[in-house]
């Protein structure tokens, strides 16, 4: 019975464990803050014109005399905490008032100072808003949801006139120390994952409570609501009578946009499903600003589908659009000595090169003649590259890579490097691959992992991430190492469960795996990746003596003996081997493969 | 069992909550109960919309006053529970010569389209406020005032016209969506611009 509750309480404890873990994973995993950019930058400009807008009739709908004077705004929100910045604004300050608003939004929207506009955004909006308040509809909800979680995070850490300034302050000093350019990173974030959640959660509610609502209604269910909707003269914008001799066409639009909203939020979480509702949900918004004229509401609410967009995927987006915005030709700067305004120039040029056109070359050489000629190849020092925009921008080179010249593999002692970012796991893993047989070196950062590469031949590496900017670098670097060449390292690439959206495919040689993973299942699958690389016969059972022999104990879960390894070499070309073809759990089924 | 697959798992040892310093647990934990809070609230605010239950409705008020500070006390009923009608606003301005200037509120002209949505969200409160004692009088009295500013006049009188909506077998009969059959007039009152004197 004591057993029995202590089994009990121990499941209950990992039941509960595992839901924080959960919980802290989804509001809190540090996060790449670029679409917060995006959407700052969207929601900004939807914000200038709203409020250009109001500024057409400002007198008729913020006046003291207007369609809402303050007595009746105050008899409308009686006992209200509902505020506006208005009451404290003489009439005769109105205009200028407004148009400091104007400057405010647009500063917001150029992402400058937004440590203060960020937060002046949502009073703004707010302050409108609640003034007017019988000339307000979703679009103003949406603009201030949108303002108000934007200033909980780090909204203009990316595409902002602040970052070209921050990359231009670290760029003039490390010129002035280094004579060299060095790439100012970007942390990821929690607030910048705590914004995205609200912002997704946000919408969940609303699409629900929208398409609940509906229910309450007949012509939801009878079919005739998109009718009735698009036959009402005051809205409509295009002719939509035709509709009366295709009822069907209005009774499918009409289920479809219930089911549609009430299945938002549980379908948007699923990563199959997330493209068909965002395409659906966008079309459905902009049939809105087609037939009833309703573009800004329309398009603020696609504007929020930016934080269900994979950071992936907006990085590209990214760099096609300062492809576009940049023509400017590839050219070679010389650093200039001291710490001038030649310098400063030459900072700001290189701060503001989108597309990463602008070579700077040191006006002394920095390095002796070998040096030299790896830098020719690889042209940026190493020790900064701390990037997934470097990555980018020299994949190009990727034919041309160092370790393309490596000797084939040392089949007496693997060489590996393990990245990881945490020193405790870190130096674990280390020790258990030392204890296997693998000559090892441990690293925590992808520069690190560039040096040692540079450093020897090596023949293996293991990749492992936690964070969303992580995975994206280090998928990235795994991507180049895949094309690089025959002779690049193999590589095994660990990604949390919660990350992986199917944007790489594992191969044979340049594995993933998702989910957790013991030190054996990393072993074997590092040891499945090399024994791809080794062709022969006398390499492959060369690399099963060496390691098989450090590992007595598990003698029959490592290696095994010859000709299984011929075997599953032999499988391995054709595809996965069935269960029992080959030596025992060393090559396990697909199945048991990854732990999901 | 092998010991190996006893091991800690690497992900899980590196798991941010384990690198979360007590600050940070702090931190975590006050959002989290905010977070809750939040959440609770953005859901009581539409379903506190009747009908609902008293549960709901006596909710309300510790999550009113919150949601009102931060403009997110919506209902999110868009076109819902079933689209209506519309409900727009014809004036006559008696101006200083005798003339008068009629139209009609919102009206195509009005220039950006929402602008025009401006407008009409204003002639559609008009039918939300229509029992209110209260409000619908001011509303309608804003209303007066600021159209006989704009237009210059001694005195308006103000009409209430709903659109009602055309229903398919209507349209397949031959008829319009802007038949005048489908309006409905209602007058709103007549406003001298003296009673507005001192304003």
């Amino acid at each position: 019975m004591v057993g029995l509750l202590g089994t009990l309480r121990r499941n209950v404890a990992s039941y509960l464990a595992g839901l924080v873990r959960q919980w802290d994973e989804f509001w809190f995993q540090p996060e790449d803050p670029l679409a917060l950019g995006f959407l700052r930058i969207l929601t900004g400009a939807m914000l200038i014109y709203t409020h250009l807008v109001w500024g057409i009739k400002l007198e008729a709908f913020l006046g003291p005399n207007g369609f809402q004077d303050p007595l009746l705004v105050k008899v409308l929100e009686p006992d209200s905490t509902a505020w506006t910045l208005w009451w404290l604004v003489p009439d005769a300050y109105m205009g200028a008032a407004h148009w400091s608003c104007i400057v405010v939004l647009v500063l917001y929207t150029l992402g400058l100072w937004t440590t203060v506009t960020k937060w002046a955004a949502p009073l703004i909006t707010i302050s409108y808003a609640n003034r007017a308040p019988n000339a307000n509809f979703g679009l103003d909800q949406i603009n201030a949801m949108l303002a108000i979680y934007l200033a909980l995070g780090p909204c203009g850490a990316r595409l902002s006139l602040d970052r070209v300034w921050r990359v231009y302050r670290h760029g003039v000093r490390s010129l002035q120390e280094q004579q060299c350019w060095s790439i100012l990173p970007i942390l990821p974030s929690s607030s910048a994952r705590l914004v995205t959640r609200l912002i997704q959660v946000h919408m969940c509610v609303v699409y629900f409570f929208a398409g609940v609502s509906k229910l309450k209604g007949d012509a939801w269910w009878n079919g005739e609501a998109i009718w009735m909707a698009l036959s009402n003269a005051e809205y409509q914008t295009t002719d939509m009578t035709w509709l009366a001799w295709y009822p069907w066409v209005s009774d499918v639009a009409t289920h479809s946009t219930t089911l549609w909203e009430m299945t938002f939020w549980v379908l948007v979480w699923r990563p199959t499903w997330r493209p068909i509702v965002l395409f659906v949900g966008a079309s459905m918004h902009v049939g809105i600003g087609v037939c009833l004229g309703m573009w800004t509401f329309g398009l603020v609410m696609i504007f929020t589908y930016v934080t269900y967009i994979p950071p992936e995927t907006l990085r590209r987006v990214g760099h096609w659009l300062a492809g576009a915005l940049s023509v400017a030709a590839p050219v070679s700067l010389t650093i200039p000595q001291g710490s001038g305004w030649r310098l400063r120039w030459v900072a700001w040029r290189k701060a503001t090169d989108l597309r990463n056109r602008i070579e700077l070359v040191a006006s002394e050489p920095l390095l002796n003649a070998s040096d030299r000629k790896t830098l020719l190849v690889v042209p940026a020092p190493l020790s900064f590259i701390t990037s997934a925009e470097w990555w980018a921008a020299h994949k190009h080179s990727i034919t041309s890579w160092p370790f393309a010249d490596c000797d084939r593999m040392d089949i007496r002692r693997p060489r590996i490097i393990i990245v990881h970012a945490v020193l405790d796991t870190l130096t674990t893993l280390q020790n258990y691959f030392l204890s296997k047989g693998f000559d090892c070196r441990a690293v925590s950062s992808l520069s690190a992992t560039c040096a040692a590469l540079f450093d020897r031949p090596t023949d293996a590496l293991l990749l492992m991430s936690q964070s969303s900017l992580e995975v994206d670098e280090i998928l990235l670097f795994r991507n180049i190492l895949s094309q690089a060449s025959a002779h690049a390292p193999v590589s095994v690439t660990v990604l949390p469960k919660f990350l992986h959206d199917h944007r790489c495919e594992s191969s044979t040689e340049h594995l993933i795996v998702v989910g957790s993973a013991t030190l054996r299942e990393l072993r074997t699958e590092l040891t499945r990746a090399l024994l791809e690389r080794t062709c022969t016969e006398e390499e492959a059972m060369a690399l099963a003596g060496t390691l098989g022999s450090r590992s007595p104990s598990s003698a029959s879960n490592s290696l095994g003996p010859a000709p299984s390894i011929q075997g599953s070499l032999r499988l391995f070309k054709g595809g996965y081997p069935t269960a029992g073809s080959v030596g025992e759990s060393f090559i396990p089924s697909p199945n048991d493969r990854l732990r999901q | 069992m092998d010991s190996e697959s006893q091991t800690q798992s690497p992900l899980s040892a590196a798991s941010p909550g384990n690198r979360s310093g007590r600050g940070q647990l702090w931190w975590k934990g006050l959002v989290s109960l905010w977070l809750c809070y939040h959440f609770a609230g953005l859901i009581i605010s539409p379903a506190s919309i009747p009908p609902s239950s008293d549960l709901v409705r006596s909710s309300w008020r510790f999550f009113g006053p919150y949601l009102q500070l931060l403009y997110m006390n919506q209902g999110h009923h868009f076109f819902a529970p079933d689209p209506g009608a519309s409900t727009l606003v014809r004036y006559t301005v008696e101006l200083p010569g005798g003339n008068t200037v009629e139209g009609r509120l919102p009206n195509r002209e009005i220039s950006p389209r929402l602008l025009y949505h401006r407008h009409f969200m204003l002639t559609e409160s008009i039918a939300t406020f229509e029992d209110d004692e209260r409000i619908h009088p001011l509303l309608v009295r804003a209303l007066a005032r600021e159209l006989c500013r704009e237009h210059g006049g001694t005195a308006i009188s103000l009409s209430r016209i709903t659109h009602l909506l055309p229903s398919q077998e209507w349209i397949r009969a031959g008829e319009r969506i802007d038949d005048p059959t489908l309006y409905e007039e209602q007058p709103l009152g007549r406003f001298e611009w003296s009673d507005f004197s001192g304003r």
